[in-house]
């Protein structure tokens, strides 16, 4: 019996599975092509990978085997014969005694190896082409090859070969490690591999090919192979790379490797990579003051090198050489010296790294370029000095509070002087609190380039990929607003320029047919309107035929054919916003990314913002974004309902007034009031949030709060007015997420909670 | 802290890879199905990151993140989707579909959480 509480779990879920198959296998038989088949590979496939959770090795490799010949017969290379269906249900059988041994023993027999050895064959027969494949792949990583030494590793230069050797108290090991293109969509990081690798004595870093241009690089592909020498166990090497064995050759090195170098050999590369520098050296322009320096130098590293190859038989005709460049200040005889050493070079000139396809990289320089920068804010100077200086003024002003709290301790003051003494320094906190938000804020204001920037070469990629001409016009683009504004914007704008290029802006020849310049235009426009930032995108295309999106809509099921019918053109073409709308009869890849103009909308709404678009037949579309200046602080006006506040934004408030009850109207079933010669619908708090009816004032005057909504003026009856005041809102959380209605919530000043209402969702 | 949701039919892969990432002080949710999960999004906070098995009864991996990449409030949540080995065209297809990446069954306890902190930090 077995304790492990996840085996325990496993083990009835494996029936369960085992049962389903075997169900699904039969099923299957007596009518082939039908849903069974799929269950069938679902149950085995699942069974495949639970199973190896757990040290049954036996299990999952029949299980697999059992996998593999099903998806053949799913991708229909293979047919099912009867036989076939036989060996399986054998082999479920067979897996289901495992299981139950399992659940007794908590372990499979011992014959379970070969057993499944033999089961393994019967389920791969009929897949015999594919087999030879498998098994090569089945072959466990660890069976390091005793073979020759591998042609990367012949290649090092010598020296590098004689410092991994030296002093090797176990045996080396050659690494090749060719990490998956996806590999790191897997998690699996071939870099922290390589470092990991026990008794590291040397690492390569190489791209797999030729650099692509940087412009088509998938920086998400890994295009390396790493290399490694170790002096390690090999057991350790080969766990170490038990979840990438196929991508990892791990190679014995013979003991006689490297071979012995010849005394008095350098390495060829390198003795040439030396020469040629000391060449460049003496070669290169420059002042000439800094020549004896250079002679000095290169003088310097030939003496170095001739004892390195040791060919300290030159010595004297090196000194020579120096001392006739010091005395003619010129390098000639240097340069002359090194010629003479690159002609005689050391026995056993061989080629090597240089002559290789790809560049070494050495693995530290590689780590230093992954690393990711923190998300970073650039600022102005000036900006971070204003707040410096608020801080300033706030230090001062703390240190009067010690002082006034020292005054009421001793009694020096009365309560009265104490009072105002308190609320000076109140209204002095209280500024300098004001201006440092305004400070904070401003610090957090971004140009709205900073997103339009990237439009130029999306809109010039994407224009020549669809055979359109089209000209992209930038205008506002210092317009600030705040940074996660300027974030929430991107993603929208990027969707509803493509759209703009792909069904807005007509190709070329029905551009001419329709009268209009060849060449489209889509322009981006930014500006401040007071609170706001509004973004424009216009585009001089075809712009919304309202009868297609009325004809969509009502295929769409969104509103019946009535509606359609009364839908005047401007509202019909809107309907573009409504959720699962999507004009384009077929989706191409580029505004179509499974996305609408649904969610661009709710992404702006998401920020505080929203959109508007007009669009005449022919001349053109334009989409609009209002989106607040700021998303920190939001001003609002609270309004009281009984015992209850509520906070609506500021933004939305036209003006209050108060109006005899006698002053409203009866328009069929809507209440209205006149306000200033203008008829204004009326909507009641309690009526939208569901609670029981105002008390009326007792002068029989309504307090109504006439705010915008959509662009339309609206008159909410509230209980009564109160303070306006700037709050930061909390997005609603939890719970809460789902309620509508309430775009947030904010602390009082009391530790109240305040809701702040929707009245976009409450009333539209 | 936001939770990871995990999806998978079968009971024993939910314990295993929840139980990991509850040892690793990670929220965890739980779903059997796509039906499942999608009612849990709809009703529960952010998530840090959706980990879903290719082959479900019912809708399958793939369709669910289909189904998923739809609501705009989980538009850029990271999503993995468990695959094996020999499944290369389901990773495509679920790359298709909006997945971000993919885990290769059985997952090893510290690629989980590598991965984890590599598609959805904290």
């Amino acid at each position: 019996m077995n304790t492990n509480p996840l085996l325990l779990q496993f083990i009835p879920e494996a029936r369960d599975l085992l049962d389903q198959a075997g169900r699904s296998l039969l099923a299957l038989e007596r009518e082939p092509g039908g849903p069974a088949l799929n269950e069938l590979f679902r149950a085995v496939h699942t069974l495949k990978g639970t199973s190896g959770l757990f040290d049954i090795l036996p299990l999952t490799r029949v299980v697999h085997a059992a996998e593999d010949l099903l998806d053949a017969v799913q991708a229909g290379r293979l047919a099912l014969a009867a036989e076939t269906a036989d060996v399986l249900l054998d082999a479920l059988d067979q897996v289901g005694a495992w299981i139950n041994g399992l659940d007794e023993a908590g372990e499979l027999p011992g014959t379970a190896e070969t057993a499944a050895d033999s089961w393994v064959v019967r389920l791969r027969a009929p897949l015999s082409v594919r087999d030879g494949q498998e098994q090569s792949r089945e072959r466990p990583a660890g069976e390091a090859a005793r073979a020759a030494v591998p042609d990367w590793v012949a290649a090092l230069p010598h020296a590098e070969q004689h410092a991994c050797a030296a002093a090797a108290d176990c045996p080396l090991f050659a690494i090749a490690y060719m990490p998956d293109a996806n590999c790191f969509f897997r998690g699996e990081d071939p870099l922290a591999l390589i470092r990991q690798v026990p008794g590291l004595r040397l690492s390569r870093i190489e791209p797999r090919s030729a650099w692509p241009d940087l412009e088509t690089i998938d920086p998400f592909i890994c295009a390396l192979r790493l290399y490694a020498i170790a002096a390690a166990d090999e057991a350790e090497l080969v766990h170490l790379f038990r979840y990438v064995p196929d991508q990892v050759r791990i190679i014995a090195l013979p003991a006689e490797w490297p071979n012995p170098a010849q005394p008095g050999t350098a390495d060829p590369d390198s003795l040439k990579l030396v020469l040629e520098g000391q060449r460049r050296l003496l070669r290169a322009s420059g002042p000439a003051d800094l020549l004896p320096g250079r002679l000095e130098a290169a003088a310097q590293a030939l003496q170095g090198t001739i004892h390195a190859i040791e060919r300290d038989d030159l010595a004297d005709a090196l000194a020579a050489a120096s001392d006739a460049a010091r005395t003619t200040g010129a390098p000639d005889a240097l340069l002359a010296f090194i010629d003479r050493l690159s002609a005689d070079p050391p026995a056993e000139a061989r080629t090597g790294v240089a002559e290789k396809g790809g560049d070494h990289v050495p693995v530290a320089a590689a780590a230093g370029a992954t690393t990711a920068g923190a998300a970073t804010l650039r600022v102005e100077q000036s900006k971070i000095d204003a707040l410096m200086n608020l801080i300033g003024e706030l230090v001062v002003a703390k240190n009067a509070l010690a002082w006034l709290a020292r005054q009421a301790e001793s009694g020096t003051l009365g309560p009265r002087e104490l009072a105002r003494e308190i609320k000076d320094r109140q209204s002095l906190v209280n500024r300098i609190a004001e201006d440092m938000q305004g400070a904070v804020m401003a610090v957090r204001m971004l140009p709205v380039e900073h997103v339009f920037q990237r439009f130029p070469r999306l809109v010039r990629d994407i224009s020549r990929r669809l055979g359109k001409q089209v000209e992209l016009v930038i205008e506002g683009g210092e317009t600030e607003a705040d940074k996660n504004v300027i974030e929430a914007l991107a993603d929208p704008l990027i969707h509803i320029v493509r759209n703009s290029l792909d069904h807005g802006l007509e190709p070329p020849e029905l551009r001419a047919e329709a009268g209009k310049p060849a060449s489209g235009t889509i322009r981006l426009q930014a500006a401040q309107d007071n609170d706001n930032v509004v973004i424009r995108v216009i585009d001089d295309g075809r712009g919304i035929d309202p009868a297609a999106i009325r004809r969509k809509a009502v295929a769409n099921g969104l509103i019946d054919a009535a509606q359609a019918e009364s839908l005047p053109d401007e509202e019909a073409v809107k309907l573009v916003f409504a959720p699962g709308f999507s004009t384009a009869e077929t989706v191409s890849d580029l505004s179509g990314r499974g996305v609408g103009m649904d969610v661009v909308r709710s992404a702006v709404e998401k920020a505080g913002g929203r959109v508007n678009l007009t669009s005449r037949k022919g001349q053109g579309t334009t989409v609009e974004l209002i989106l607040p200046l700021t998303m920190v602080v939001t001003r609002i006006m609270t309004v009281a309902f009984g015992e209850r506040l509520f906070g609506v934004p500021m933004s939305m408030v036209v003006e209050t007034v108060r109006m005899p009850r006698a002053a409203r109207h009866q328009f069929r079933d809507r209440e209205t009031f006149v306000l200033r010669d203008s008829v204004v619908p009326l909507v009641r708090l309690a009526h939208l949030l569901d609670l029981p009816p105002e008390p009326v004032a007792d002068d029989g005057e309504e307090a109504i709060l006439v705010v915008n909504v959509n662009g339309e003026r609206l008159g909410l009856v509230v209980g009564a007015f109160r303070d306006g005041m700037e709050v930061i809102v909390k997005p609603m959380d939890g719970i809460l997420a789902g309620l509508r209605g309430f775009a947030g919530t904010t602390l009082l000043g009391d530790g109240r909670v305040l809701l702040i209402l929707d009245l976009r969702e409450l009333v539209g | 802290m936001k939770p990871v949701l995990l999806v998978d039919d079968s009971a024993t892969m939910l314990t295993s890879m929840a139980g990991v990432l509850t040892h690793a002080g990670v929220a965890v949710e739980t779903a059997a199905n796509a039906e499942q999960a999608l009612a849990k999004l709809a009703s529960s906070p952010p998530l840090r990151l959706m980990i879903t098995d290719y082959h479900m009864p019912g809708m399958n991996g793939v369709e669910l993140i289909k189904a998923v990449r739809k609501l705009p409030a989980y538009r850029f949540l990271p999503i993995l989707v468990l695959t094996t080995v020999s499944e290369d065209s389901k990773r495509t297809e679920a790359r298709a579909a909006g997945a971000t990446g993919w885990l290769v069954k059985p997952v090893p306890s510290d690629k989980i959480l590598a991965v984890l902190q590599q598609v959805a930090p904290a």
